[in-house]
């Protein structure tokens, strides 16, 4: 569209279009487009049966899930999967902990690693190299479960608490590095240049220059977080003993342990299969259900990386 | 006459020091919570690692417990299957590296080629869906969509005239599948940083480019690839980075006496061992061996790439 | 910047030190007077004065079918209705939840519980914590205030040796299962296809189907099952689910291969199984089923869920199972009938793998208890099979959940709906998912009045008259644990690779090479000879 836009304004202002050019530019462009969409509607293909597969397996009945009696489409319609999911006392109390764990850490992670992130990609910063080979070691040595647990619920004191949710996991030093090349690339010196001798400060510059022009990164990092916090579950199973305090994956986690066929016990017990054999399709439910708010946060997120705005400004 | 220039050198760093952290102070103060966050959370507990060393007991702690040196080691590195293992985790990683790392790339730049916005934005939804799949659910659609009896992936080879296959015990087809599977749930996940570094590429870079009569693919092998470049570069890194870390919730899932030649890795074979006792002494020295050879990689691929083309982390 | 790594060193050791601060050693809590408990007959357990201010810490394992929410399971209010005792229960987890919890409760006082109900103690748990004087030793206590089981130990020497650790302590009190035919336990029981017997003509004189009794038997049976009676879904007789499965059919050739491939024979010497002559046969014979057909296809993979769907069509002609209901349906039951041990040319005498009759591991004291007299005294109540109160853990309260049928108490009933067995018992009892510690009188669901128990129940004792104990209880030490965790997931991992492969007719080693690898590369002496200390120990050789 672009493409087409600028043309007509050329040729408005009375550039002449060279016609030739335009034909062979079109055939070649038009093969690649044309094997551009075949392929990507053939991954929309491979994409979407399994995602089909997940929603019709929610809403169908669970033998018709286990003999594949249902591929595609729902052969006959079971709500039960739902009722029982939602139904399920601690789950609303778990979406509102997950909000809870989600805002605060996304907040306090896209602070800290913005500003590592930039500091990083400074390279008049005598320090530089010595922050990073700081934060890399650690993405690959670590001391472990046990001095880790110990750390956080005894000495810092958080067992039980929401916030050993939100702390430890705070920062992710793959997320700063990604923020240190964003900057380092689409942050030209003769910016940072022209502004120290304008007489501002890191600090300055980092709000009102660098931020306003990460946008995009910003929204990736953000995205990364919110996901990442949203899916957790580990870090609550071993912190966490309070039951109202059990974030959505943990309390959805459980559901399904209490009601999988195998913990029936050695002596009996319910003899009514059909009712326990209801986890099959819960497990999909249950993937709905989780990953509908995700979904419905990615187009907000998105527009920020779709817009092809960007960059006229530094020109300048 | 040499040790006179030294000292002198020594003095004059610390005074250039003091002087950078005077002109810097705002960056120094912008770091430092990352900074502390990393001592504390990261370089406290590192002293778990001794426990690579040691017979470790967690009621004797790290003082008491005694130390046995490279034992841990040689008692991992002498197992029978350790060569397969090792090999599997291996293979497992370079596989999906090589499928797994390109295509993401590829998918942004033809995404970001589509003039539709609805196309896009749609096909993006789709793809960042699998993503949310837990690992237990993603097996067990693997499992019925391989099923002998009902599976679909058999209901093709029926219509191809092919008797059913047991691909669920094909030790084989077991690291295609474990790869393809764990590709069809990230591809959209990691194609996002692409997408997102993509849209900061200065569109009058695509006006000139129109103008010197550049169709779409040459636009994106001059204009897209080099400004994902650094991005990508960073990416690969880190990702050789993760060379021995296959993961292992998903594979122990998918293991059966069947595959084991193909499926069994450093993670579910360290699990194992310790069923019948929490060896933490060798489950350290294990983690330990992973991490020595991941930073090998990673420090040889970066300087790989700083001698290349200039990109690195450091 | 040298100065900033100067700093940065210096911070990181000083917050070292802070971290490292911790770790301290434990001592028992003495409690030698018994003056907060009653007589060892009375009830309440704990005397009116001290009932207040006594509450202890319960941490335990809660499975999927009973809700985690102890506080308000009727087995707690009426055990507390009983005896006094008071508990805390904010340490109940599922059972991931659990597993995980289990080792980091360990590492600091605070957290430690003061008692762990439903604990599922491994051998690595007991001699550790044990060792650690984190959980303690019991003997002392229950000579002195638990005479319940004291009597069960003095009657039963076997019980005894099976929970007492090698340094003498009882570190844990297993669920016990008297009265059980032939004093052992086994779970798996293998169901035929009556009306298929009869459809294909194996019947006698007076119509009345027969039942193989050799594996020869068998093979002819099925073979005319998957002629005459499979249909296309599911085209084969006998359906085995997982290898766990199929090593219970080993007894057939006289191997039992549940409990680390060893058995012991006449001389008290620990054979090695894959390593005879009749394990070739087996293997050898299954092979054959499965190139025949005879063996469903995926029978390495099949899962419990899958089992039952197919299963309540009425498609299966032999599996194994608790009871024909979990595969075929509670309206199949009266189809399906035990079948006895089979023999085969290489074993003349049937026998089936069973186990002792305990479940090791399921209630601990720690030494954080400032009440260790009363907590063996309350799980002392359990104990008694002459008193109803175990009964409450499993089935509920008479006349509250289930009803006698009649006066002399030959046969009971529920009360409770069968379809709101799982929400109501999810509140009442609290044994399902095992590590239940308490004393179980087996004869006693042998009273059930249901469709289900009337049949399986005595078809399962008969069973169980077969059963045979290969290989006891044991514990290996601290190191014994971590080289035979090391040998035998190799072994097992080497072994049951064999047995898949060859069976399903895969390339894999030739027997030959399989026996000489076993023989030379993996261990099999170290291993032989753990195996062997220890069973020579438990049986005082």
């Amino acid at each position: 569209m672009n493409q087409n836009d600028t043309l007509k304004a050329l040729s408005k202002a009375g550039v002449k279009i060279v016609k030739k050019q335009k034909i062979q530019k079109s055939k070649s462009d038009t093969i690649f487009d044309t094997v551009n969409y075949v392929v990507l509607s053939l991954m929309l293909i491979i994409f979407l049966y399994p995602l089909i597969y997940v929603v019709s397996a929610s809403f169908s009945k669970p033998s018709d899930v286990i003999t594949g009696a249902m591929w595609l489409f729902p052969t006959s319609i079971s709500l039960d999967g739902y009722a029982r999911i939602l139904s399920y006392a601690p789950l609303w109390q778990g979406f509102l902990n997950t909000i809870y764990v989600v805002v605060v850490g996304t907040i306090i992670s896209l602070v800290i690693t913005l500003l590592a992130g930039y500091v990083l990609s400074r390279d008049d910063f005598k320090a530089r190299k010595f922050f990073i080979w700081v934060f890399t070691i650690t993405m690959f040595f670590g001391g472990g479960l046990v001095p880790t647990y110990m750390l956080v619920s005894e000495t810092l004191n958080l067992r039980d608490s929401l916030m050993a949710l939100i702390i430890p996991s705070a920062l992710s030093v793959w997320n700063i590095i990604l923020v240190k090349t964003y900057f380092t690339s689409s942050l030209p010196r003769d910016i940072f240049e022209a502004a120290s001798i304008d007489g501002c400060g890191d600090f300055r510059f980092f709000i009102s220059i660098a931020t306003p022009l990460a946008i995009p990164i910003i929204a990736v990092i953000t995205l990364y977080n919110v996901v990442g916090k949203w899916n957790s579950y580990f870090d609550a199973m071993i912190y966490l003993s309070s039951a109202d305090k059990y974030p959505l994956q943990l309390v959805i986690n459980n559901l399904l342990i209490e009601n999988d066929v195998n913990s029936l016990g050695s002596s009996g017990g319910s003899l009514d299969i059909e009712h326990q054999l209801m986890v099959e399709s819960m497990k999909y439910g249950v993937i709905v259900i989780a990953s509908l708010p995700m979904l419905v946060v990615y187009p907000m997120v998105q527009q920020y990386f779709i817009k092809g705005i960007m960059v006229g400004s530094v020109k300048g | 006459m040499a040790e006179k220039v030294k000292l002198k050198k020594k003095k004059f760093s610390i005074k250039e020091d003091i002087e950078e952290f005077k002109k810097h102070y705002a960056l120094f103060l912008m770091i430092l919570p990352a900074f502390i966050f990393v001592v504390v959370f990261c370089y406290c507990p590192m002293y778990g690692i001794v426990m690579a060393f040691q017979e470790f007991d967690p009621f004797l702690g790290i003082f008491d417990s005694p130390i046995v040196f490279f034992d841990n080691f040689t008692y991992f590195f002498s197992r029978k299957a350790f060569g397969e293992i090792l090999w599997n985790t291996f293979s497992i990683s370079l596989y999906s590296l090589a499928v797994g790392f390109p295509i993401p790339i590829i998918f942004a730049l033809s995404l970001n080629s589509v003039g539709s916005q609805k196309f896009k934005k749609t096909l993006q939804m789709v793809s960042y869906a699998p993503y949310f799949i837990s690992v237990v659910v993603m097996v067990a659609m693997l499992n019925s969509f391989m099923d002998i009896r009902s599976g679909i992936f058999n209901k093709i080879l029926g219509l191809f005239g092919q008797p059913p296959h047991d691909f669920l015990s094909d030790a084989g087809a077991f690291k295609t599948i474990y790869v393809m599977s764990g590709l069809w749930q990230t591809l959209g996940w990691n194609s996002i940083i692409y997408i997102a570094t993509l849209t900061s590429v200065d569109v009058s870079l695509y006006e000139a480019a129109d103008l010197d009569g550049a169709n779409k693919l040459q636009k994106i092998i001059y204009i897209d690839l080099p400004s994902i470049a650094p991005t990508t570069m960073v990416l690969l890194i880190l990702s050789v980075g993760n060379i021995l870390s296959v993961g292992f919730e998903k594979t122990y899932l998918m293991q059966n006496d069947l595959n084991l030649s193909a499926s069994e890795v450093i993670s579910t074979y360290v699990y194992k061992m310790g069923i019948l006792s929490q060896d933490y002494g060798l489950g350290t020295a294990v983690g330990l061996f992973n991490s020595v050879i991941n930073f090998a990689f990673l420090v040889t691929v970066n300087f790989i790439a700083k001698k290349t083309n200039g990109y690195s982390l450091w | 910047m040298r100065l900033t790594k100067i700093l940065s060193i210096l911070i990181a050791v000083c917050l070292l030190f802070f971290t490292l601060s911790g770790g301290s050693k434990k001592e028992y809590v003495e409690y030698s007077n018994a003056h907060v408990l009653n007589n060892l007959d009375d009830y309440p357990i704990i005397k009116d004065e001290y009932a207040d201010e006594i509450e202890l810490k319960i941490m335990g394992s809660s499975s999927g079918t009973i809700d985690v929410d102890w506080k308000n399971n009727k087995f707690f209010k009426r055990m507390e209705d009983l005896t006094g005792v008071k508990f805390n229960f904010d340490n109940i987890f599922l059972e991931d939840m659990y597993k995980q919890k289990k080792g980091l409760v360990f590492t600091s006082e605070d957290s430690m519980p003061d008692i762990f109900f439903k604990a599922f103690f491994n051998n690595y748990d007991e001699i550790t914590y044990g060792s650690n004087k984190q959980i303690r030793p019991l003997n002392q206590l229950i000579k002195d205030y638990a005479p319940n089981i004291q009597k069960l130990l003095d009657e039963n020497p076997i019980i005894r040796r099976c929970i007492t650790t090698t340094d003498g302590n009882i570190y844990a009190l297993p669920t016990m299962y008297l009265n059980t035919p032939n004093d052992s336990v086994m779970r798996a029981f293998w169901w035929i296809n009556l009306q298929w017997l009869k459809d294909v003509g194996e019947t006698d004189g007076s119509g009345d189907p027969i039942i193989p009794t050799t594996i020869a038997d068998l093979e002819r049976v099925l073979t005319k099952f998957k002629e005459q009676k499979c249909f296309s879904n599911f085209s084969s007789p006998l359906v085995i689910c997982g290898p766990s499965e199929l090593f219970n059919l080993f007894p057939i050739f006289g191997l039992d291969i549940s409990q680390y491939y060893v058995q012991a024979d006449e001389n008290g010497e620990l054979v090695f199984g894959p390593l005879t002559e009749n394990f070739e046969v087996a293997i050898n014979t299954f092979k054959r089923f499965y190139e025949n057909g005879l063996i469903n296809q995926d029978w390495n993979t099949f899962t419990e869920t899958k089992k039952y769907q197919y299963g309540k069509d009425d498609a299966y002609g032999l599996y194994q199972s608790a009871s024909p209901v979990y595969v075929s349906g509670a309206n199949n039951l009266q189809k399906f009938v035990t079948i006895d041990p089979l023999t085969s040319s290489v074993n003349s005498e049937p026998f089936w793998s069973a186990t002792y009759p305990l479940e090791r591991g399921c209630f601990a004291i720690t030494s954080k208890c400032q009440y260790p007299e009363v907590a063996i005294r309350w799980i002392d109540t359990l104990y008694d099979t002459s008193k109803p109160y175990w009964v409450w853990a499993i089935n509920g309260k008479e006349n509250a959940e289930w009803h006698w049928n009649d006066p002399e108490k030959t046969s009971w009933q529920s009360d409770v709906d069968d379809a709101e067995y799982a929400e109501v018992m999810g509140t009442t009892i609290v044994q399902p998912g095992d590590g239940m510690p308490y004393a179980v009188d087996e004869t006693f669901f042998d009273k059930e009045t249901t469709n289900n128990a009337s049949y399986v129940r005595p078809q399962r004792n008969r069973q169980m008259e077969y059963g045979k104990v290969s290989f006891p209880m044991v514990y290996f030490s601290k190191e014994e644990l971590k080289e035979l965790g090391g040998l035998s997931s190799d072994i097992d991992t080497y072994v049951k690779q064999y047995i898949a492969k060859t069976i399903n007719g895969e390339a894999f080693d030739s027997y030959e090479v399989f026996s000489n690898k076993l023989r030379n590369e993996y261990g099999l002496d170290k291993y032989m000879s753990i195996l062997q200390k220890a069973y020579d120990n438990f049986y005082g050789l």
